[in-house]
């Protein structure tokens, strides 16, 4: 029999060994348990009973100590999220998921695989090209471009040598200037002769870079000072390897470049291939050797007119690139005041790296722009895909989450599940996208033609950054996707879903709405691809019918080195005499001339300071212009019309007056309405009477503005590298064994190099339009092709969850074509929806690629129209089994089902 | 765990553990759904209501209030009851009814659903 004292006992031992911290609640839970077992009563008998039921003292002291734990969530799955052990579990049964569809596991897999590599390559190809180009080189983020500006034509020009010297001088906020400019030479080694990129640069190149030669040395300072003083060579891995046998004892020895012997003081390491994006230099020289490598004999290093540096600039730490700009302009207008002659109207202009106008990474710029958002749009497409797919599976699987519901799983615990299924997803799906992306790194190089023989270098570059960003946008735009799915299938009504009428149209309607929604975005993301892609054709196709200003089709050009090959000017004016005189005799032949450049190549003219008489600049402003040197014959071959005056003859030559040929534009901005023949023209401190007007023409690509360009005669201007252009319907290789068979007449050491028409010569211009052709035709492909299965699969449940409606219209009269109609009509409209949207994202989207384009408006209708009909006849294909399905419903068997 | 820390007369049947999953959850809050109750009303109105089939475990029912106290469903606060006497009072919270009506709702459910299923077995 037990009195009040045990009861007393009894409950104050349940409080202790609950545990409970506040005094409070435990006080609290004293007065609750005695108010109890006084409500029990209170007499001995009634006591005892009331002790017996109520239960087993270390129990319920336990239930109350796990009550009172610290709060955790009532929807406690939420939490178990992050336990190991559950997630395991849910990774295991995710697995199992996967595994037991496999077909929609590999579709799944292989659509987000796609869109994860397409955007993993392109983001390595802008991490390898734009943002971290050189590879060894340290605090990439640090280095500036720097180029020269001119006020009059807001145009980008070159450094000249002095100017370079006056900013490293002058300068405060940097760590160093680093002068280059790309430049080719022909490499001897034993019998072959190769042909390969590499540069003038600094002394202080390898130093500024921070790379140190694997073998020998970088330069010493002073060696970028005399004219061919230091006929040293730094040269590369790959041609140490392949050239020179790996031989560990190069350095000191001779390599003939250019036909002059170069002491090589260093070899640099792997994976070093210099700074000019797009190229793997092989080799090195200072700056003194500028004569022997650049602008044939003429030493630039001393005249400041003479711009040709290409550099760069180590900013201090810390220092930002507008402070530094604030700090090279004020240098710049110190040194126009100081040299008015050469630099009036001249600024100095830093760009970050990935914007470097001078190389690959400002001309690919534009190009890998476009594909970013093409692959963006690519892997948004994919995921709405693998999304409706999943939800597609889901509804497959509302049985199994109609159980677990009813047995009690939480809603989040079913999200959880179907999260982690996505998780799953897209972690094989991004290792399989990084291994697409791994297998195309090269995909970008091999779409660019080579350049004079030498393979482009794109790289594409896959550090941590490249795979954390895109890894992390597959893995996240995947999971957001299977969010949707996930979320659906938990909002369940339970008494629907266990309704067996009702079972197979869970939640049905919602989720049809949604997956209409992916659809819509799907279709209008292939819209705005296929939009892009067409107007970029259509720019390709004016590209190849436009008009350069001079005949590309019908002649030829190839060059021909008698520089490298030791000629000398007499000697070479002899050589180019003979050899016009010899190809003109070629059968086939209408006519031949030299010239120092060709329009549409990589070096840029030469542009001048000019002076004309009568004209008065603007005094803050230097008049220039640019400049070929061409031989008598140069227009008719080229096929530029002279509009006034005469050509050149082979009477213009060193020893009679200086003249030239202006083109129209120049006409028309320094002689207004005068006219301009027997007018004079000074460049460089030298007067020449003009004695002809030219046509316009376009001299480095075909989206150019008209610019004032001026031509003088080839003798009067000599230079030993010229190239030579032949007018002839011949093709290049029928024309090729008579041309060499003249040249060796002339010099059997010599050969002519590549032979090409000038139409190649214009198209290879157009590397970054036909890139983004490619990309943006192959992916709105995908694109479209994923946006119709999408298509397809919601007007397969479209038709599958509407089979009693239309029974019940069939029973009522309606015919096949009707139902045909119906289904279509529905199709239809959820396309003509997703067109209209990615129309209006068409019209902004597409002003980005105002670069690319040519002669066509980013809203050009014929464009849009196209893009417009082959969205619908898709759509009608995707819609076209559903609605035929449609209508071979047997209403009776639906309805009596 | 409230499933777990009650008990069930058996009124000479035996229930499958099973089938009491959850149930004294929706039990405790229906009742609190029409008034606040002490511990020991609330045991006595639940034996009452179902003619002696659910006879709680006395002392379990105190855990599953704390615990639902401290998850926010419930409110509890000491006042006097008619007979001057002064007791624990749970009361539902806004949170509290939410969770009782979306119970409630579940619970409907899989009783239509066991209905039609067994109704259909028997027919």
């Amino acid at each position: 029999m037990r009195d009040e004292h045990d009861l007393r006992a009894f409950i104050d031992r349940i409080v202790a060994a609950a545990g409970i911290d506040d005094a409070a609640d435990r006080e609290s839970l004293r007065r609750e348990l005695l108010t109890h077992f006084e409500d029990a009563g209170t007499s001995p008998d009634a006591l005892d009973a009331a002790l017996r039921r109520f239960g087993g003292e270390r129990a319920i002291a336990e239930a109350l100590r796990q009550a009172h734990q610290p709060p955790r969530p009532v929807d406690a799955e939420r939490g178990a999220w992050l336990r190991p052990a559950e997630l395991m579990q849910d990774l295991r049964f995710g697995a199992r998921m996967l595994l037991r569809t496999p077909g929609f596991s590999i579709i799944a897999v292989l659509c987000l695989a796609v869109g994860i590599g397409a955007t993993t390559a392109v983001m390595s190809w802008i991490e390898g090209i734009s943002l971290r180009p050189y590879p060894l080189v340290p605090h990439q983020e640090r280095l500036v471009a720097i180029t020269g500006t001119t006020r009059a034509d807001s145009g980008r020009d070159d450094v000249s040598w002095p100017d370079f010297l006056d900013l490293q001088r002058r300068s405060t906020l940097f760590d160093a200037f680093i002068a280059e400019k790309i430049t080719g030479a022909n490499l001897n080694v034993g019998d072959r002769a190769e042909r390969l990129p590499g540069s003038v640069v600094s002394a202080n190149y390898f130093d500024a870079l921070g790379v140190r030669p694997m073998l020998g040395r970088g330069f010493r300072p002073g060696d970028d000072v005399g004219r061919n003083a230091h006929p040293d060579v730094v040269i590369g891995y790959r041609t140490w390897q392949e050239r020179l046998n790996a031989d560990p004892n190069v350095v000191g020895t001779t390599l003939m470049l250019n036909g002059l012997p170069h002491t090589i003081v260093g070899v640099t390491p792997e994976g070093f291939h210099g700074t000019f994006v797009g190229y793997s230099f092989q080799f090195w020289v200072p700056a003194s050797m500028q004569p022997q490598h650049i602008d044939a004999g003429r030493y630039e290093l001393e005249d400041r007119g003479a711009r040709w540096i290409e550099g760069f600039a180590r900013l201090k730490a810390g220092v930002t690139i507008q402070q530094a700009q604030q700090e090279v302009s004020a240098i710049a207008a110190r040194l126009e005041q100081e040299y008015p002659a050469t630099n009036r109207g001249r600024g100095i202009r830093l760009y970050p790296l990935w914007q470097t106008p001078f190389n690959g990474a400002g001309s690919f710029l534009p190009t890998l722009e476009v594909a970013l958002v093409v692959v963006l749009a690519v892997l948004l497409i994919a995921c709405a895909n693998v999304s409706t797919l999943l939800l597609v599976r889901a509804l497959a699987r509302q049985p199994e989450m109609t159980l677990r519901l009813a047995l009690g799983a939480g809603r989040w615990r079913l999200v959880r599940q179907l999260l982690v299924e996505g998780l799953l997803l897209s972690t094989v799906a991004t290792a399989a996208g990084f291994l697409i992306a791994y297998w195309g790194r090269d995909l970008l190089a091999a779409l660019v033609p080579p350049r004079g023989g030498v393979p482009l270098r794109l790289p594409a570059q896959f550090d941590w950054r490249v795979l954390a960003l895109s890894g992390g946008v597959g893995m996240l735009t995947t999971i957001l996707f299977a969010l949707v799915p996930a979320w659906l299938s938990s909002r369940v009504d339970l008494a629907d879903a266990l309704r067996a009428q009702a079972a197979a149209v869970v939640a049905a309607r919602g989720r049809l709405w949604i997956r209409s929604g992916l659809v819509l975005l799907q279709v209008s993301l292939s819209f705005v691809l296929l939009v892009g892609a067409g107007l970029l054709v259509r720019s390709l196709t004016h590209i190849r019918d436009a008009n350069p200003g001079f005949s590309a089709d019908q002649v030829l050009m190839t060059s021909l080195d008698l520089f490298s090959a030791g000629y000398d000017v007499p000697r070479a004016k002899n050589f180019h005499d003979g050899l016009v005189e010899r190809v003109q005799g070629i059968g086939g032949v209408e006519s031949v001339a030299l010239s120092r450049m060709v329009p549409f190549s990589y070096r840029t003219f030469s542009s001048a300071p000019i002076a004309v008489d009568g004209y008065q600049s603007p005094p803050d402003q230097q008049p220039a212009a640019s400049y070929n040197e061409v031989t008598p014959g140069y227009f008719k071959t080229l096929g530029i019309p002279l509009v006034a005056g005469r050509d050149f003859t082979r009477a213009d030559d060193e020893t009679t007056e200086p003249v030239a040929i202006v083109d129209e534009t120049m006409a028309a901005q320094y002689w207004r309405s005068a006219d301009p023949i027997d007018k004079r023209l000074q460049v460089k401190g030298r007067w020449m009477r003009v004695i002809g007007v030219a046509k316009n023409a376009k001299y480095r690509n075909l989206l150019e503005t008209p610019q004032p360009f001026f031509y003088v005669p080839l003798r009067q201007n000599f230079t030993t590298q010229a190239v030579l252009l032949i007018r002839s319907a011949q093709s290049p290789g029928s024309l090729a064994p008579a041309l060499a068979r003249e040249v060796h007449a002339l010099d059997g050491s010599i050969s002519p190099g590549e032979i090409l028409t000038m139409r190649e010569q214009v198209r290879r211009t157009t590397a970054a339009q036909r890139i983004a052709v490619t990309m943006l035709s192959m992916f709105g492909g995908i694109a479209l092709a994923l946006a119709a299965i999408g298509l397809y699969g919601v007007m397969s449940s479209t038709v599958s969850q509407s089979r009693r409606e239309l029974a019940v219209r069939m029973a009522l009269g309606a015919g096949g074509p009707d139902l045909l109609r119906l289904v279509l009509s529905r199709g239809l409209l959820l396309t003509a929806g997703g067109m209209v949207v990615g129309a209006g994202v068409a019209l902004g989207v597409t002003r980005l690629m105002g670069y690319l384009l040519y002669q066509v408006g980013p809203r050009d209708p014929l464009t849009f129209g196209s893009a417009l009909i082959v969205t619908a006849i898709c759509g009608v294909a995707a819609c076209l089994l559903p609605a035929v399905r449609a209508t071979r419903i047997d209403p009776l068997r639906v309805l009596r089902s | 765990m409230l499933a777990e820390a009650c008990y069930l007369a058996d009124q000479g049947m035996e229930f499958d553990r099973e089938f009491l999953t959850g149930t004294v959850g929706v039990l405790v809050l229906s009742l609190l759904a029409e008034r606040a109750m002490y511990g020991y009303e609330i045991l006595q109105e639940a034996e009452r209501r179902s003619a002696g089939t659910f006879r709680l475990k006395e002392g379990t029912i105190y855990p599953a209030l704390h615990q639902m106290e401290r998850g926010g469903l419930l409110q509890a606060t000491w006042r006097e009851s008619a007979e001057g006497r002064s007791r624990k009072y749970y009361a539902l919270t806004a949170k509290g009814r939410r969770h009782a009506q979306s119970k409630r709702r579940q619970w409907d459910s899989l009783l239509a659903a066991m209905r039609a299923i067994l109704g259909d077995a028997r027919a």
